[in-house]
């Protein structure tokens, strides 16, 4: 009973040479000529297809899933170009991988239960103990997909997963899934076997300023705050400027200061980005929005931050019983990245100081993250998140 | 109720009681009012706090925006700058124009933060060529090319050295570079050598939302600049190498040239010393007979001869016998020179070589009171060395030494070890030489003109043989002298290894 794990990386400019590079690295580094699953992140920068012919010119049997993202999270390192490969070859644990192509406002919720159908299809019928979603993050509302998904699975698998982004650019992701390489998609992956699950969910962001209500709202579309039109807010703090902006410069913008919605059950605060602001003055968000809720503009800094994902990888090892695990995965907001700036190797350090500088990992900067609100909780209902620093960790 | 209570008392009691009752009730209300304007001064404070501390919180927000602008816009000037120095290295490490245009590769465009990028450069029709494009298709490229061709206005504003961008440029040329080049925001730059204006280099974003700044002014202006210079150095390289091209083909030639007549000259001096060689042999010969006829006339076996013919024969045996020696030294020469003379080398030891020297040339230093000393070092090593040929080296220096030094004067050999040879010094305290004697005094027939020399007759092949056989040995010799001071010869002959 073992599980091996290789991890490569490469950034030669060509996608297919890249892909080849990164694969030929994690075999070597693992030592093994056959793997069950292999991860794959990539930036923007690279020819999806390209990429995954690649790969399974290295992989001609194992399960392939992954995702462009806007930064690969490595151990060693943070790289914003580049192509990594996180391989695994385990006799404990089973995986299944599925996808849900073409998403479309009108057929989230059902694609969400199809995306569970084809990936336990590939799953067989093996104890189902984690489903991973990664998702296109440029999609209007991620949290109907998200729904549909933790209805199929009739709310006893726990969900964690990202949204795919680009080079921060929003205007196209991609996600990988067998030798499919999709946009508008979502991609999953199920896992089971003999293995322990620990989360580590955080943000670090603050409450700032006056309490508000949200009077009105409609799935992911905010309508009135306190009695007024929900842009108003943004409009007392931000000026009145921003209503003149593109909703891409909205995002970049508000990516910092999102709404902290206070989720009075669990005591903790969903933050929600600002996609566009509608001509009535209501304000689009990445997720839904609770009716009724108090909601407050949130601040957060660099300590913060750091401390936020220090705190992610002590309840990590809290779940774990202090055990150490036999790898991790980060999902982390791309805000947290824009807020860091160089001090984000420094808050993986600090991550791998708690799990274990040896413990093989691999992490990606993502466009929303999906999971409970507490880490304790994580077979809780699972929320599409923004600002999140979320790590799981298999033991 | 007591029936002897009046009404009036009862009534009394009751409106004493309605009055309390009412009393406190006004009291209640007066209180509950005093607490709701308490509280509702608290809560107008709560609601002022909460409204300041809102106001502040926007005024953070605000703050904070801006602080992150700030930083948003250094990390970009900073990634820049980064990509600037990656790029300035790799265009500076190369000497090849061509190198120049394939090191600006699309990762290092997207690291300047541009989508698109365009290299236009003049070719010696003074006809703009493309050489980079990123993010554009050729078709688009070569329509641009025609465009700006067409417009001179532009042109002469970027031979000038005027860059052009949508940040600050006017709205004219704005509009414009955007409808030839099809972008939104962009940078137009003229790469300027020293010849002046050279070519072009267009950056741009097709994404609307992505603006050019003005550390992208200065970024690009200073990668205009430093494109301008490496052309430069590879055009100045390109000179230089031709130049130098040019050269080695002269030097090549002039080798060439040198090494035929160097041929022709060995050619010439073999046919020299052949027929130096030849002709010595044919001289030698009848120079036996006439030898040998004169030794048996002189024994009178023949016949008496007369004290008058006599003389004359041992002139003529006498003459011969320089004759002879003449020859030989010329053979000898001419052998050595040739390579057609082995050394046989073997062990000797120096202080027995200068001992039988010294037996041997006593009779002529006492005819002159010379007086002859050696300075040899205990350790000295042995020398590896052919000794008739060495004992003639000797011979000739020291021959020479006595009869340049006047009576009374000093002859002295040295001797020390030096690396693998050891270094001889014959000084004599004789008439030494002028400056300009000393470079012509090995060769042969050379001989210097002074008063003994003008009586003493000679051959003037003695230094040119004894330089022979000691570069034979793989040796050096040299000679210092002054006038009136006296001559050293130094040399040196191999050791025993």
């Amino acid at each position: 009973m073992a599980t091996h794990i290789g991890i490569g990386f490469s950034q030669k400019s060509s996608a297919a040479l890249a892909a080849q590079e990164a694969s030929i690295l994690a075999k070597k580094q693992a030592q093994q000529q056959y793997f069950d699953l292999a991860i794959v992140l990539s930036t923007a920068h690279y020819n999806p297809a390209d990429t995954l012919e690649g790969i399974r010119q290295n992989f001609k049997q194992t399960k392939i899933i992954g995702c462009s993202t806007a930064g690969i999270i490595l151990p060693e390192r943070v790289e914003t170009q580049g192509i990594a490969v996180f391989a695994i070859k385990s006799s404990e644990i089973k995986f299944g991988v599925g996808s849900a192509k073409n998403l479309t406002p009108g057929n989230f919720y059902q694609s969400g239960r199809q995306l569970v159908q084809n990936t336990i299809l590939d799953f067989g019928p093996n104890r189902r103990q984690l489903f991973i979603l990664l998702t296109d993050g440029l999609l209007e509302n991620n949290s109907i997909v998200l729904k549909g998904i933790r209805e199929a699975f009739n709310n006893v698998v726990p969900i964690v997963g990202a949204g795919s982004v680009d080079d921060f650019r929003f205007r196209k992701t991609f996600q990988f899934c067998q030798d499919q390489s999709l946009t508008n998609s979502a991609v999953g992956l199920l896992m089971g076997g003999e293995m322990k699950i620990g989360f580590g969910l955080k943000h670090g962001w603050k409450p700032l300023g006056k309490p508000r209500i949200i009077d009105q709202a409609q799935r992911h579309i905010i309508k009135t705050i306190d009695g007024q039109k929900a842009s108003s807010v943004l409009e007392e703090y931000f000026g009145e400027n921003i209503r003149k902006l593109s909703p891409k410069q909205l995002s970049r913008m508000t990516m910092l200061y999102p709404f902290g919605i206070y989720i009075e059950n669990d005591g903790e605060y969903l933050l929600r980005y600002v996609l566009n602001i509608l001509d009535d003055g209501s304000i689009v968000c990445q997720g839904d929005i609770p009716e009724g809720a108090r909601v407050h503009i949130m601040l957060g800094n660099k300590d913060t931050c750091k401390q936020a994902a220090m705190e992610a990888a002590q309840e990590v090892r809290h779940l774990l019983l202090g055990k150490l695990p036999k790898f991790f995965i980060v999902f982390e907001s791309l805000a947290r990245h824009k807020l860091l700036g160089k001090g984000t190797l420094l808050e993986i350090q600090m991550i791998r100081e708690v799990l274990g500088y040896t413990t093989p990992m691999i992490g990606m900067y993502s466009y929303g993250e999906i999971g409970a609100l507490k880490s304790i909780d994580y077979m809780a209902e699972p929320y599409l998140q923004n600002q999140m620093i979320m790590i799981l960790a298999i033991a | 109720m007591p029936d002897n209570i009046d009404p009036i008392t009862i009534f009394s009691l009751l409106s004493l009681t309605a009055f309390l009752i009412s009393g406190y009730l006004v009291f209640i209300v007066i209180e509950k009012n005093k607490k709701i304007r308490n509280l509702t001064a608290a809560l107008d404070k709560i609601t002022h706090s909460f409204n300041s501390l809102d106001e502040q919180a926007k005024l953070i927000v605000r703050t904070d925006l801006e602080l992150n602008k700030a930083q948003e816009e250094l990390d970009k000037r900073l990634i820049g700058l980064n990509a600037l120095q990656k790029i300035s290295r790799q265009i500076t490490t190369t000497l090849d124009a061509n190198e120049i245009f394939n090191r600006l590769d699309k990762s290092l465009a997207a690291d300047l933060g541009f989508e698109r990028i365009l290299i236009l450069m003049l070719d010696e029709n003074k006809n703009f060529r493309c050489r980079l494009q990123i993010g554009f298709s050729k078709e688009f490229t070569e329509q641009a090319i025609a465009n700006l061709t067409k417009d001179q206005g532009l042109i002469n504003d970027l031979k000038e050295g005027r860059p052009f961008s949508s940040l600050t440029s006017t709205k004219q040329h704005k509009e414009k570079i955007k409808s030839l080049l099809g972008v939104e925001h962009f940078l137009l730059n003229p790469i300027l050598a020293q010849d002046g204006f050279t070519g072009v280099l267009f950056v741009g974003n097709q994404n609307p939302d992505v603006f050019i700044t003005e550390g992208d002014e200065e970024l690009i202006s200073i990668l205009t600049n430093q494109i301008g210079q490496s052309l430069e150095n590879t055009q100045l390289f390109e000179q230089v190498y031709r130049s130098r091209q040019e050269l080695e083909l002269k030097i090549q030639a002039r080798t060439k040239e040198l090494a035929s007549a160097l041929e022709e000259v060995q050619m010439i001096s073999k046919n020299k010393s052949d027929f130096v060689s030849a002709v010595s042999h044919e001289l030698r010969t009848p120079l036996t007979s006439i030898k040998g006829y004169a030794s048996i006339l002189m024994t009178g076996k023949i016949g008496d001869i007369p004290p008058e013919v006599k003389e004359r024969l041992e002139k003529i045996n006498k003459h011969s016998d320089n004759l002879v020696k003449f020859i030989n030294d010329l053979l000898d020469i001419s052998r050595i020179e040739s390579g057609r003379v082995e050394m046989k080398l073997i062990r000797h030891d120096v202080a027995s070589i200068i001992d039988n020297l010294r037996d041997l040339l006593t009779p002529q230093m006492k005819d002159k009171n010379i007086q002859f000393t050696s300075e040899l070092p205990k350790d000295i090593p042995d020398l590896f060395v052919d000794i008739s040929q060495i004992d003639r080296v000797f011979i000739n220096l020291l021959s020479n030494a006595i009869k340049f030094t006047p009576l009374g004067g000093t002859i002295t050999i040295s001797a020390k070890a030096q690396n693998d040879f050891v270094l001889f010094e014959v000084t004599d305290t004789g008439i030494g030489m002028k400056e300009e004697d000393l470079s012509r005094l090995f060769s042969q027939f050379y001989r210097v003109d002074n008063e003994i020399n003008r009586n003493v007759k000679g051959t003037g092949l003695g230094l040119s043989l004894v330089k022979n056989i000691v570069e034979a040995h793989k040796g050096k010799i040299w000679v210092t002298s002054k006038v009136n001071a006296g001559t050293t010869f130094h040399f040196t002959l191999p050791i025993v290894k």
